[in-house]
């Protein structure tokens, strides 16, 4: 089930770009059941892979770069930089000034959709419901306070909040309308690059349970939410590890529709760096690699 | 003190397309329960809803019929809200880009025209009922109406009494049943109305305080509501108090209107645009396809029968108010009834059987009416006869010769065994025909009616008449 309908987007996780790209030509596509989804031609993706990038042209938004990216990632994207050159693809610095708003949007949206949808969660019908409560209203109230965790209902609140009376201009519309500023700041950058080169995100993977403030988990995903707020096809590819053998991921933005160059350029950048079949040498991860299972 | 009531009106109308607004299960109504229902319109969690395209197209239909723009851009949004007859937990609707907007229509009441504005006509689902088990102690839903699609019409403030609002909820009904839009079957649930009212002093330029009324069933019931609160309200002004802003339901049972919230319990229904739902783009081309799919409207077919049947106003209105009337009575003269004799037994007999058995369909074809028409016209059985046979028609089709065969009604137009019973009528009432001798014609008719009286009705009282003068040497 969705969780914020008009952001999530499903796509292939694979281990290679060619796997990604076969997946991609089976699933893409018009779907009856489902009118959000684009009536558009497919592209025959694979039979493009390995017609090579050169002449393209990339673009490296600055801000992904700054405030709080982990050095060796930032290193990563910069590598990446030479050997998209090396490819024979231009590449220069760009700037997205307002995608630092995204992850605002992002939360704001994201939260109000899943308050909505997650409210068929009522004990009605399906599903959790509480065992003792006295009339209709409290078996509501039992139900969603037992039946959700923590940052779940952290998230319906914030979005029932985004939505209310009083507050759903200054929040949930003020969101939509930060998105077309996004959303038009990428396209403006589409009509001179192909595709942009961002980091995946700006540390590599923290401990479980190690950040316990929900702002900081948020955070993690500021480099990878500006795509789902502006509705554009992106990709994120193995680039190395870190000092401590932790996993760094890159990304590539493009325009609508244009799913195809991203795949081509994901599948020159690892026939030259490799790092599809790497792993991370996880004895050598400093101070030990705590592995936890969740009790269910 | 005089005071104006100042009525808005918000109508929901069922759609008759086939199928639900977001998934293909059945609309048909009586189903057993839950047996018209998939998981999209039981709110599972993992489906999509996908537009009904006629739901859309039904609603511009209505759009054009009550003069209003159509949107060429429109989008559903969730209305939130927490009832267990509402599976997802939010219906959608549409909340700022209404399908269609700025409209009026045309009515008469108490002897005037009067244009009454539609704000918009919008699209949205209907909700599953609930069904109390006072045996058991529980109550259970019955999904089978959740999904089904409706257009909600709401009106400008412009309604001033119960009168125009009764004319106004006819003129709707009729409207969606010519286009085809909703079948208005009031029992069945498929138009229900909502009342927003407020009084004030006349003269006063500010509006009171407006309630809303929920619950109204018939407009029979939308004219009680209306009578009750506003004399409630008047009540209330005139006592020096003031009008609570609140939502009524209301009892037409014991005709009183009970809170069921206030102001401070009003919901907040977090409306936002429906994100698993691409907008509705309307283009021209399509606005005009619908606008030449569009049916005469009753209007236009009141005057084509006042001028082309010579029907007088008053029929004319009456009949077309109706579709089903109207094809009917088109079809009765099509196959040769004179209009005014057709039209006069449509709204005489027939629709007064029709209430009183509470049907809405005529149960036996024009065809029927024509004939029993024609045996009154040929003499065969009196016009009080063919109010039998019309009401035995009523019970199933059957030949009306046949029944006025069955029946004894048939007129005895047979000059030589009615002068037997004229002649007995003379020998039995010489008093009566002096006064017929002497010019008196009331005693004519009476004599008339003593012979039909005799003949149990049979005689043909035309040819009665005429015997008697004949054998008066009149």
């Amino acid at each position: 089930m969705a969780f914020a309908s008009s952001l999530d987007q499903i796509g292939p996780l694979a281990k290679t770009v060619e796997d990604c790209a076969l997946i991609l030509k089976h699933i893409a596509g018009h779907d009856e059941m489902d009118s959000t989804s684009a009536n558009a031609e497919i592209p025959n993706y694979t039979a493009a892979l390995g017609r090579g990038i050169a002449g393209m042209r990339i673009g490296v938004p600055k801000q992904y770069l700054e405030n709080g990216i982990q050095p060796e990632i930032k290193k990563a994207v910069l590598d990446a930089v030479k050997v998209y050159e090396d490819l024979g693809a231009a590449c220069e610095e760009c700037s997205l000034p307002l995608v630092e708003y995204a992850l605002y949007a992002y939360y704001l949206i994201s939260s109000a959709e899943a308050s909505s949808n997650l409210a068929r969660y009522d004990g009605v019908k399906y599903g959790f419901r509480a065992d003792n409560f006295g009339d209709l209203r409290d078996m509501y109230l039992k139900t969603r306070s037992q039946g959700f965790g923590e940052e779940v209902k952290r998230r319906i609140m914030l979005g029932t909040f985004a939505l209310s009376s009083g507050y759903y201009d200054a929040y949930y519309k003020r969101s939509r309308l930060v998105s077309g500023l996004i959303s038009d700041e990428f396209s403006a950058r589409f009509s001179k690059y192909d595709a942009l080169l961002t980091p995946t995100t700006p540390t590599t993977a923290f401990r479980f349970g190690e950040k316990a403030d929900p702002i900081s988990m948020y955070m993690g995903d500021v480099c990878t939410v500006a795509v789902n707020i502006a509705g554009l096809p992106a990709i994120s590819i193995p680039a190395g590890f870190d000092g401590a053998g932790k996993p760094i991921g890159i990304q590539l933005i493009a325009d609508r529709f244009e799913e195809e160059k991203l795949l081509r350029l994901a599948y020159s950048y690892e026939k030259v760096a490799g790092f599809e079949n790497a792993r991370p040498e996880l004895s050598d991860v400093k101070g030990g690699l705590q592995w936890t299972t969740r009790q269910s | 003190m005089d005071y104006e009531t100042i009525i808005g009106l918000e109508i929901h109308a069922e759609l008759s397309t086939e199928s639900k607004i977001f998934c293909s299960c059945s609309t048909e109504f009586g189903a057993d329960v839950n047996t018209h229902t998939c998981p999209v319109c039981t709110g599972m969690p993992g489906v999509l809803p996908v537009l009904n395209k006629k739901a859309v197209e039904y609603a511009i239909m209505a759009g054009l019929a009550m003069n209003c723009n159509i949107t060429r851009y429109g989008k559903q949004d969730r209305k939130n809200y927490f009832y267990p007859d509402l599976p997802k937990g939010y219906q959608i609707s549409q909340y700022d880009l209404p399908i269609c907007y700025g409209g009026y229509m045309e009515i008469e009441a108490d002897g005037q025209q009067k244009k009454i504005g539609i704000t918009r006509i919008h699209i949205e689902e209907d909700a599953g009922k609930l069904i109390h088990d006072d045996f058991l102690g529980v109550s259970l839903v019955d999904y089978n109406r959740a999904g089904v699609p409706l257009i909600e019409i709401v009106t400008e403030p412009d309604v001033r009494s119960a009168g125009e609002a009764k004319a106004f909820l006819e003129k709707v009904k009729s409207i969606l049943e010519y286009t085809g839009v909703s079948d208005c079957k009031m029992q069945e649930g498929s138009l229900r109305c909502d009342i927003n009212l407020s009084v004030r002093p006349m003269g006063q330029k500010e509006l009171g305080t407006r309630t809303e009324i929920k619950n109204i069933n018939s407009f029979s019931a939308a004219v009680r509501a209306i009578e009750f609160e506003r004399s409630r309200q008047i009540g209330l002004i005139s006592a020096g108090k003031e009008v609570a802003l609140a939502t009524l339901r209301w009892d037409d049972e014991n005709g009183i209107g009970y809170e069921m919230r206030s102001k401070e319990e009003a919901h907040d229904y977090r409306y936002f645009p429906e994100p698993d739902l691409a907008p509705v783009v309307i283009d021209d081309g399509w606005i005009e396809k619908i606008k030449n799919s569009l049916p005469e409207l009753p209007d236009a077919r009141k005057e084509r029968y006042v001028s082309d049947f010579g029907l007088p106003e008053y029929d004319a209105a009456f009949i077309t108010a109706s579709r089903k009337l109207a094809d009917y009575f088109e079809k009765a003269v099509e196959l040769g009834a004179p209009p005014k004799i057709a039209s006069n037994w449509i709204m005489g007999d027939i629709s007064r059987l029709l209430k009183d058995r509470g049907l809405e369909d005529i149960p036996f074809a024009p065809e029927y009416l024509v004939k029993t028409t024609d045996l009154i016209e040929k003499g065969v059985v009196s016009t009080t006869a063919a109010k039998r046979i019309v009401a035995e028609l009523f019970d199933g089709e059957k030949d009306p010769e046949q029944i006025a065969k069955e029946a004894g009604l048939i007129q005895v137009s047979d000059e030589s065994e009615l002068a037997l019973l004229v002649k007995q009528v003379i020998d039995e009432n010489p008093k009566a025909v002096a006064e017929v001798r002497a010019g008196k014609e009331k005693a004519m008719g009476f004599l008339i009616g003593q012979a039909m009286r005799v003949s149990k009705g049979s005689a043909n009282p035309r040819i009665i008449s005429r015997l008697v003068r004949k054998m008066l040497g009149l």
